[in-house]
């Protein structure tokens, strides 16, 4: 990692250089073809000027710039730097930095790293970057070549054949026409301008670069990125470059199987695309299936694909996350999979388990029970059994999961559920809260049993506790545990959908991991709990003006976002894992 | 005849608010004794940035039913509200029926208690105590719902008695026994006090000589006719806002003026504000600042922005954790408040002031100020006359100096 971690390109944006060409950009394809191969690494761009257009240009941006955390920051010794370290450049440029950065690096660029040309040495770095029009690189050269004389005669300054070429004394280059060259050493530069001028037959463009998974386009902004792995862990002769086991569960169980890939795939393949609408990146780690041991190909089970998401949205979602797991072979097998460090915690939450589920092992007895997909639900409450909203409004979150034998299964957490609900009655005798009685109810032909309160309170805020109201229920094989009966019937009605729709669709993909964000359920949740969100500010010290005009940005940057959504898939040859995302 | 200069004016805000300001100061001598007083004992109007500032985190505390939010909220309003005598007398009877939530554990009914001591507070301690007795904490923090018929329970009978309105020697055993089945059936129902007349006993009582089939509330009345009552208050009142150990006559002449106002807090309070005694050398400077004066005070004076999670837990440390009083009794204040680790916690906690943004920003103005202006803020930072040695150097203390010498300096901890 050290090794990948200390490629560096040295960009001068300060020391550029010019000699016009009258030539007009040709079209072209891939400006890898133009770099030599052998990279380890190459990322290519295209359109980055429309980015740089939308980040400018978006509400979300100026609400930022606005904001009093960013006035503060700038007003802050950093920030008062950083201002003027922009304005000297800005002077100096005679271009503020929005438009510097549409002109140089809007258009397309490709950056690549190679191997170190001698043992023990740094890797190689080279920027080959397309300029946006014919005129910004005799704009930057007018007004930064005087700036040359200033290091004292330790950068060389070049005019040849129509080209500015500077060369400092650690041998970093760069070499700037109708195109602009940075590299890490002169060898790697004049390489790339010998290509620029005459295109060889043997380019990164037919090796790494043949593997970069999109094409630029005309219109959106894109990004491609190839990284050899496998030449990366055989350069640095190691047999896999993240260890077999993690010292965080959560974060094994969650990306385990991804970055079992990784480590010991072949190529790391990522695309980015940015398109009005929204933005997509896909991440493809190919490798061999067969190297995956046991203890990870439990985390690398899959579910088939039938309709857009795993589960149906249920209405007011603030989130999802679905992991298609083996069960039972996971937690057996987690020594495998996790440092020793963190598996006695293994052990203390199976003691407090018993006091839920005496006389059961969570192993044999409990996850043996489940199968496939697992699933948390969050989202908003309406409160329809209650006269006023809790004074604090939390999200209702549900638990989904798989059943081998459902009505054993049903059993089994049940019967959790009720234990869990005993002691919190316990515990409410002691606070003087109002206790829970269990219920039923028939919705859709599915029994509901739920807890309700004796009594609620009237004439006053209810407490946060009033946002739970526990209910279970079966669909199928499906068992749902939720915080609140409506979500619970939420969960019904879109399961119960998913039931007709599995019978009638194909498959696209095998789902392993999906996670869903929804901004705009979250910015509701803002403004329900206004006057806690604003309560906390003047708690530090805000005022009461101040602490609301920040929970309004903080309502305004939350609603400029698109629905995110995160997944994984499982392929023939690797694991392909999609963010997808967007905002105003 | 009061000499109401600018030390007198200092000395009477530092009693009956949170710490003071050479602004406040000079518009007190610019107002006289009599306005001053008249101002600080009549409802001013509070500005609107307080009353959405404290509505907001009233809001929060009631939403979260967290007693830190409830904390939290009440030392931004002793601190910002333009009725501080108001808040110092909740805080007195707040330390006088002390109640504690780690028993009462309702966040609402600590909510209902604070306010009750705030509405009524400055009125007569008949309605108060009368309140007071059915108030759901209190029946909760004093076992009400234990007192039955056949197994009477004498926590708030005892509480009454000796802590609330008559103090030790004034009541036997056998009062407080007999006074216990008057209360019997005072039970909480629903949140709220309820009168269990199946659990009440309903036989004769016989209570400081008096023989009846009294209820609660005639005990309470037999307590407030008392001779003792006056006195107790009197002797409350003196030790928390003029001496900290009063002394007979003092009580005698307080007690006189209670009798006179029928047991009313706050115009007793502002006759004893009006009194020569109260501005005497024996007097100032004499009484020990509470964690709650001390960082409040420090912090209102000074500072800007704060953090009032940071000073809430400050407060706790410093053994004055509000709506947590440590037992019936309340704070024993006094030379109990400096400790050796609470005096380096108070060191600490001004050194903080001055050198970090912990507990909140010290204004821009204040270091300038101190230094345009010294005899100012030392008349408002000290209650009584500094020494030389101790005047000069704070005098020659330059600009970043200046501050934090004068609040390391012992007399800095007395008001």
């Amino acid at each position: 990692m050290n090794f990948v971690r200390s490629a560096r390109v040295a960009v001068w944006v300060g020391f550029a250089s010019l000699a016009w060409s009258a030539a007009g950009f040709a079209e072209e394809g891939s400006l890898s073809d133009r770099l030599p191969p052998g990279a380890i690494a190459v990322a290519e761009w295209a359109n980055a000027e429309a980015l740089i257009e939308r980040v400018q240009s978006s509400p979300m941006f100026k609400a930022a710039y606005d904001s009093e955390p960013y006035r503060k920051w700038a007003e802050s010794g950093d920030g008062r730097k950083f201002r003027g370290g922009r304005a000297v450049l800005e002077g100096q440029l005679g271009l503020n930095l929005w438009e510097a950065s549409k002109r140089v690096f809007g258009d397309r660029g490709v950056l690549a790293v190679y191997p170190p040309s001698e043992p023990g040495g740094k890797p190689e770095g080279v920027l080959l970057l397309r300029l946006a029009d014919d005129t910004i690189g005799g704009h930057l050269k007018s007004r930064l070549e005087s700036l040359v004389p200033l290091a004292n005669d330790k950068i060389k300054s070049e005019t040849i054949d129509g080209a500015w070429l500077l060369t400092a004394p650690d041998g970093n280059r760069t070499w700037l026409k109708d195109r602009w060259v940075v590299g890490g050493t002169s060898r790697i530069v004049d390489d790339v301008r010998r290509r620029l001028v005459e295109p060889v037959s043997d380019s990164l463009a037919k090796t790494l670069g043949a593997k970069l998974p999109g094409a630029p386009t005309k219109s959106d902004t894109a990004l491609n990125l190839a990284v050899d792995t496998g030449r990366i862990r055989e350069l640095l002769g190691q047999s896999r470059m993240i260890p077999a086991k993690l010292d965080n569960p959560l974060a094994s169980l969650l990306f385990g199987g991804l970055s079992e890939y990784a480590a010991i795939g072949n190529d790391v393949l990522a695309s980015l695309q940015i398109r009005p609408e929204g933005y997509e990146l896909k991440v493809r780690l190919d490798g061999d299936s067969g190297k995956i041991d046991a203890a990870h190909k439990t985390l690398l089970t899959s579910q088939p694909l039938v309709q857009t998401e795993l589960l149906p949205t249920v209405p007011r979602r603030l989130a999802t996350v679905t992991l298609v797991r083996d069960w039972p072979a996971w937690y057996r097998q987690r020594d495998a999979l996790l440092e020793a460090k963190v598996l006695p915690e293994f052990d203390k939450f199976e003691t407090g388990l018993a006091t839920f589920l005496p006389g059961k092992d969570f192993s044999q007895d409990i996850l043996s029970l489940m199968s496939g997909p697992l699933t948390l639900v969050f989202a908003g409450q309406t409160y329809p059994h209650l006269p006023q909203p809790p004074g604090l409004q939390l999200p209702a979150g549900a638990l989904v999961v798989s059943l081998t034998d459902a009505q054993r299964g049903a059993d089994v957490f049940n019967l959790f559920i009720q234990t869990l609900t005993s002691l919190t009655n316990l515990e409410a005798a002691k606070q003087m809260r109002q206790p829970w009685l269990t219920s039923a109810e028939t919705y859709k032909g599915v029994t509901i049993t739920y807890a309700r309160y004796l009594e609620i309170p009237k004439g006053q805020a209810l407490p946060a506790i009033f946002n739970a109201q526990p209910a279970s229920a079966v669909v199928g094989t499906q068992y749902i545990a939720a915080s609140s009966v409506e979500l619970c019937k939420d969960l019904i009605d879109a399961l119960q959908s998913t039931q007709k729709t599995a019978t009638t669709t194909a498959a696209t993909v095998q789902r392993n991991f999906e996670l869903i964000l929804a901004p705009e359920t979250a910015a509701q949740l803002v403004n329900a709990n206004h006057a806690l969100v604003e309560a906390r500010s003047v708690q530090e010290g805000k005022s009461a003006e101040q602490s609301k005009a920040e929970r309004e940005l903080l309502e305004n940057v939350l609603r400029a976002q698109q629905p995110l959504r995160l997944s994984t898939d499982v392929t023939p040859t690797g694991l392909t894992l999609t963010l997808q995302g967007g905002w105003q | 005849m009061i000499a109401f200069d600018a030390p007198a004016a200092a000395h009477l805000l530092r009693r009956l608010q949170f710490g003071v300001t050479p602004a406040e100061i000079q518009r007190a001598v610019g107002d006289g004794l009599e306005a001053t007083l008249d101002r600080l004992f009549t409802p001013q109007p509070e500005s609107q940035e307080f009353t959405e500032s404290q509505a907001a985190l009233r809001d929060a505390a009631v939403a979260t039913a967290s007693i830190q939010d409830l904390k939290a909220w009440w030392l931004h309003r002793m601190a910002g509200t333009a009725n501080p005598v108001t808040e110092k007398i909740t805080l007195f009877w707040h330390n006088h029926f002390a109640t504690s939530y780690n028993k009462v554990l309702s966040v609402p009914m600590m909510t209902e208690q604070n306010d009750l001591f705030r509405t009524l507070g400055g009125g007569s301690f008949r309605q108060l105590l009368t309140t007071v007795a059915r108030d759901p904490a209190m029946l909760v923090w004093l076992d009400g719902n234990a007192n039955r018929k056949r197994h009477p329970n004498e926590n708030f009978a005892r509480e009454v008695m000796e802590l609330f309105a008559l103090g030790l020697g004034n009541y036997t055993e056998h009062d407080i026994q007999e006074a216990a089945r008057a209360f019997s059936g005072w039970h909480l129902r629903e949140g709220r006090f309820w009168f269990n007349d199946s659990q009440h006993d309903t036989s004769n009582k016989t209570v400081f000589g008096k023989t009846g089939n009294f209820a609660g509330q005639a005990i309470i009345d037999l307590c407030l006719d008392h001779p003792a009552c006056p006195k107790f208050l009197a002797f409350k009142l003196l030790r928390t806002f003029v001496m900290p150990e009063p002394t007979t006559e003092a009580i005698a002449r307080v007690a006189a003026q209670f009798v006179k106002h029928d047991l009313a807090f706050a115009p007793v309070l502002k006759e004893v504000c009006r009194t020569p005694e109260f501005y005497s050398a024996e007097v100032r400077g004499t009484i020990i600042k509470s964690p709650i004066e001390l960082i409040l005070g420090t912090l209102r004076s000074l500072c800007e922005r704060i953090h009032w999670p940071a000073v809430r837990d400050l407060a706790a440390q410093l053994g004055q954790d509000v709506f947590a009083p440590p037992s019936v009794k309340g704070w024993d204040g006094g030379r109990q408040w400096i400790h050796a680790t609470a005096w380096i916690q108070r060191w600490n906690f001004l050194s903080d002031v001055t050198g970090s943004d912990r507990y909140g920003s010290l204004r821009s103005d204040v270091r300038e100020a101190i230094l345009q202006h010294p005899h100012d803020w030392l008349t408002a930072l000290f209650s009584a006359p500094l020494s030389d040695i101790a005047k000069e150097a704070l005098i020659k203390a330059g600009a970043a100096d200046r501050l934090p010498l004068a609040l390391s300096l012992p007399e800095y901890q007395l008001m």
